[in-house]
């Protein structure tokens, strides 16, 4: 399969703080990302992936360096309204936090609808029966979609977040922590469906967690993360089973003391 | 489980329980003082601008709240004053709540911003600061002098003075709802910044300072009634409670309590009877 | 040192703040409907007469010109002349100021002890009666003015009653005033040991402060019961109990960690407490800044109105200084400003 899409990050770094104490919260990370990829970005909290995963979707601006898409800039295309609508129909991006990702006064259907409206121009109608559609493909009753997001559980809410992404099939999805928030007996079913819903529409996968077996299941390439910086890279078997860096090393045998490195499989169906 | 959900009521915020009965009679002593407001200047047995009687007539059958030093009939004003205070506080809230949500969120959203526009909003939530340190009265009594004692010009003047308590829990609530995960999802579904702010920041940030709605009522009513105790308020003879208590307070010292004493009594209770109110209907809101 | 650095940086923003209003006042002057200038001069005058008062008033040249003139009057602590009286401004209120702000006072230091008192009983004592009264009463904070209070005060205590002074003054008529030291009335007359005099001089005073404690302390209340009972509950005390500190140790480190929001509060107060002091002047017969005000408004002395927010914006900024500064003190973590985002 050949890449039609490619979204790379050239030397980004993030600065944090006020100028006189300002820390890199990402320092000099190079990373291709296309719509045939899956790569997980790990490592512990603060390492900044979740920083990296932000820049790639315009959410942050990188302090140096920059985000190219298809060899645009990130940042000049997102300020122009035409082209940042094609930005977010080709890139879409799942929050971390499940409690605050859908706005508590509407309802979950009308949130799943709003990238048709915004990002497709397309009419109320057209763009309900199609987030409708999305739902139910999620494996989610429709009914539940007439709900406010506090009235339904964390685990349904992140597969309505699922659904709010996937609803305008985006070419690369970038996925921040989606089940870390979850019971572990939900976040198999989430992997599952992420997996399956990024093999079926041919989206390029990119899932940033701290949770390497998971990562290791979801992704083909794993990227670690350190103090900002990508420490190894490489296929997900091979970094799992043969870590080259040190840290890399002490991370993988973090997990083996608490479950193998093979329960990631456990949760396939 | 699809089936129970349809009964899930379309509200934001949580269930309202509708057959709750409890407590609605606290709601009744503002209505009543609300129709009083409507209805009362249409029922006046005298007119409270004239002269009626001869001065200072205890209170009996032909004048119920007596008369004042000028012969004016004491229950015929309070009556007539009641819409006029209840109509300027709750202008003055409605006004001073708009000012609040808008200054606040410009605050809010643009305060951690870099270059002019953040300075901006910067610089404008310290003065909102140095706006509320000034007693809101002294700031009122100084500027409703400047610009007249007209009808417009004190709600206009109390709401501006009376704004930075709901800016300031605007801006605050602003903060909170900007560090939220659903402008960020709202954003990626390709919503720009000025309907993010307003379809999105506005409502979820809004609600402290509708609760707060009735602190600012009661301040509003004291402090119209303040400035007319002092006499920046309506020019006489205009029917108002606090130029009423001021008039009506020699007569009170001199042992003619009645003059003074209603409309002490119509102050005292509006905000009373507004407190009650409001906390029952934030009480059923809440739940 | 980055403590001492805050107090330094807090102290000089001051001058700033004082500026603001400034300007805010400068604004507003000029800012007036209608021209004060022919007002004042009334129908018939001549051009010279008009470029006269025009300059005496500081309303001659381009606005920027007329800010700098204000401006260096106001550092010679010139507010100019009253138009009613014709008396410097600044003079005038160096003799009512300190009545004015003796009332205020006074009825802060009673709130402020009232206050902690009573929270005292209601959080230690909850099942008594009294704090159920209190509890309820706090709830009404601010209810009901001074202003209301202070009539019905006349009417009970002085015109049934009879037991508080006629409202016509500080001092009954009789009793000569004590000599002018400080300017606060009861503090010169402790200094002149002239106990008639301070004896008339509190009897005077008890309604009104009484009626301000009553309608304000409320709020202090609230706040001490809400910490008190927050910081009784917090874990730290539990620690100092079982370490087996004194009674009297562990009330105080309640009190100490539920003070910020209170002193806070402090300050706010003594702003409703000026402005109380200010609406309530005139009905006990006291000659301070509200009365001036009042008069002030009544002849249209616009000289003197800027002069008096420009006063008590100070007061209130000076007040809100002490507050930040004795909140640093209790609670050392407290650091302003406002996080920049790097973008």
């Amino acid at each position: 399969m050949r890449a039609s899409v490619t979204l790379t990050a050239d030397k980004v770094t993030k600065f944090f703080g006020s100028r006189a104490h300002r820390h890199a919260a990402v320092s000099e990370v190079d990373l291709t990302v296309t719509d045939v990829s899956r790569i997980g970005l790990v490592g512990e909290s603060g390492s900044g992936k979740s920083t990296l995963g932000r820049m790639l979707v315009g959410l942050e601006v990188p302090s140096e360096g920059a985000v190219y898409l298809d060899g645009q800039r990130l940042d000049v295309l997102l300020r122009f309204r035409g082209q940042r609508a094609e930005v977010r129909r080709t890139v879409q991006y799942i929050a971390q936090d499940t409690t605050s990702s859908f706005d508590p006064r509407r309802t979950l259907l009308d949130s799943v609808m709003q990238p048709l409206l915004h990002l497709f121009g397309l009419p109320r109608t057209t763009a309900r029966a199609r987030a409708l559609e999305t739902i139910e493909s999620l494996g989610l009753p429709p009914a539940m979609a007439e709900r406010y997001p506090r009235y339904v559980s964390g685990g349904q809410r992140q597969r309505f977040a699922i659904a709010r992404a996937l609803v305008v099939e985006p070419k690369i999805l970038v996925c921040d922590e989606v089940v870390s928030a979850l019971d572990v007996s939900v976040q198999g079913a989430i992997l599952n469906l992420l997996k399956r819903a990024c093999l079926e529409r041919g989206a390029g996968l990119v899932f940033v967690s701290h949770g390497l077996p998971a990562t290791g299941f979801v992704c083909d390439e794993l990227a670690v993360m350190h103090r900002g910086q990508i420490v190894e890279r490489g296929g997900s078997a091979d970094v799992l089973t043969d870590p080259r860096h040190e840290y890399t090393r002490g991370l993988v045998r973090a997990h083996e003391t608490r479950r193998p490195v093979g329960a990631g499989t456990a949760v396939l169906p | 489980m699809s089936a129970s959900t349809v009964t899930v009521p379309a509200v934001g915020a949580p269930a309202r329980d509708r057959t709750d009965r409890t407590g609605w009679w606290k709601v009744v002593p503002f209505v009543v003082i609300a129709l009083v407001a409507v209805v009362g200047p249409f029922l006046l047995p005298y007119d409270p601008t004239r002269v009626v009687a001869s001065a200072s007539v205890p209170p009996g059958g032909d004048h119920w709240f007596g008369t004042d030093s000028a012969g004016l009939d004491v229950f015929s004003r309070v009556v007539a004053a009641t819409r006029l205070n209840l109509l300027i506080a709750g202008l003055v809230t409605v006004l001073a709540t708009l000012i609040g949500a808008l200054v606040g969120i410009l605050i809010g959203m643009n305060e951690s911003r870099r270059g002019p526009l953040g300075l901006a909003a910067r610089g404008l939530s310290r003065l909102v600061d140095l706006a509320d340190a000034v007693p809101a009265i002294v700031l009122g009594l100084v500027v409703i002098s400047f610009f007249g004692a007209t009808a417009p010009t004190i709600v206009v003047c109390l709401a501006v003075i009376l704004s930075p308590i709901q800016i300031r829990l605007i801006r605050t609530e602003v903060l909170r709802v900007r560090a939220e995960a659903y402008l960020d999802a709202a954003r990626i579904a390709g919503v720009g910044e000025a309907r993010l702010t307003f379809r999105h920041v506005m409502p979820n940030s809004v609600s402290a300072a509708w609760e707060n709605t009735s602190v600012v009522f009661a301040v509003s009513i004291i402090v119209t009634a303040a400035l007319g105790f002092v006499g920046v308020g309506m020019p006489p003879p205009t029917p108002e409670w606090g130029a009423m208590l001021s008039r009506g307070a020699p007569d009170a010292v001199a042992g003619r309590w009645w003059s003074a004493t209603f409309p002490a009594a119509a102050l005292a209770l509006a905000v009373g009877a507004f407190a009650l109110a409001a906390s029952e209907v934030l009480r059923r809101r809440r739940r | 040192m980055v403590r001492q650095r805050w107090w330094a940086t807090r102290v000089a923003m001051l001058p700033a703040h004082l500026l603001v209003f400034v300007v805010l006042t400068f604004i507003l002057v000029r800012a007036m409907p209608g021209d004060p200038v022919l007002v004042l001069l009334g129908q018939n005058y001549t051009p010279q007469a008009y470029a006269a008062l025009q300059a005496d008033l500081g309303l001659a040249g381009s606005l920027p010109e007329q800010l700098v003139g204000y401006v260096v009057n106001l550092v010679q602590l010139d507010l100019g002349q009253s138009l009613m009286t014709g008396r410097e401004v600044v003079a005038e209120f160096a003799q009512r100021l300190p009545g004015t702000l003796e009332l205020a006072m006074c009825a802060l230091a009673i709130s402020a002890l009232v206050s902690c008192l009573v929270a005292y009983v209601v959080v230690l004592h909850p099942r008594n009666p009294v704090s159920a009264t209190v509890r309820a009463y706090a709830r009404a904070a601010g209810a009901i003015p001074e202003y209301v209070l202070a009539v019905a005060g006349l009417i009970v205590f002085y015109a049934a009653l009879g037991w508080a002074p006629a409202p016509v003054g500080r001092l009954d008529i009789q009793i000569l005033p004590p000599p002018r030291v400080t300017g606060f009335p009861l503090l010169d007359a402790v200094l002149a040991g002239n106990v008639e005099a301070a004896g008339s001089i509190v009897s005077h005073l008890v309604l009104p402060v009484g009626v301000m404690v009553l309608a304000q302390s409320a709020l202090l209340i609230k706040l001490w019961v809400a910490g008190l009972e927050d910081a009784i509950d917090d874990p730290v005390t539990r620690f100092r109990v079982a370490s087996g500190a004194s009674r009297a140790a562990v009330v105080l480190s309640v009190y100490r960690r539920a003070a910020p929001p209170v002193i806070t509060m402090t300050g706010t107060l003594f702003g409703y407490l000026v402005g109380g002091a200010v609406v309530m002047e005139g009905l006990f017969g006291f000659n301070g800044m509200g009365q001036y005000a009042v008069d002030a408004v009544n002849s249209g002395d616009f000289i003197a109105l800027q002069g008096f927010l420009l006063v008590v914006a100070a007061m209130s900024l000076v007040v809100f200084l002490v507050v930040d500064i004795v909140n640093m003190l209790v609670d050392p973590r407290r650091r302003p400003g406002v996080r920049v985002e790097e973008s």
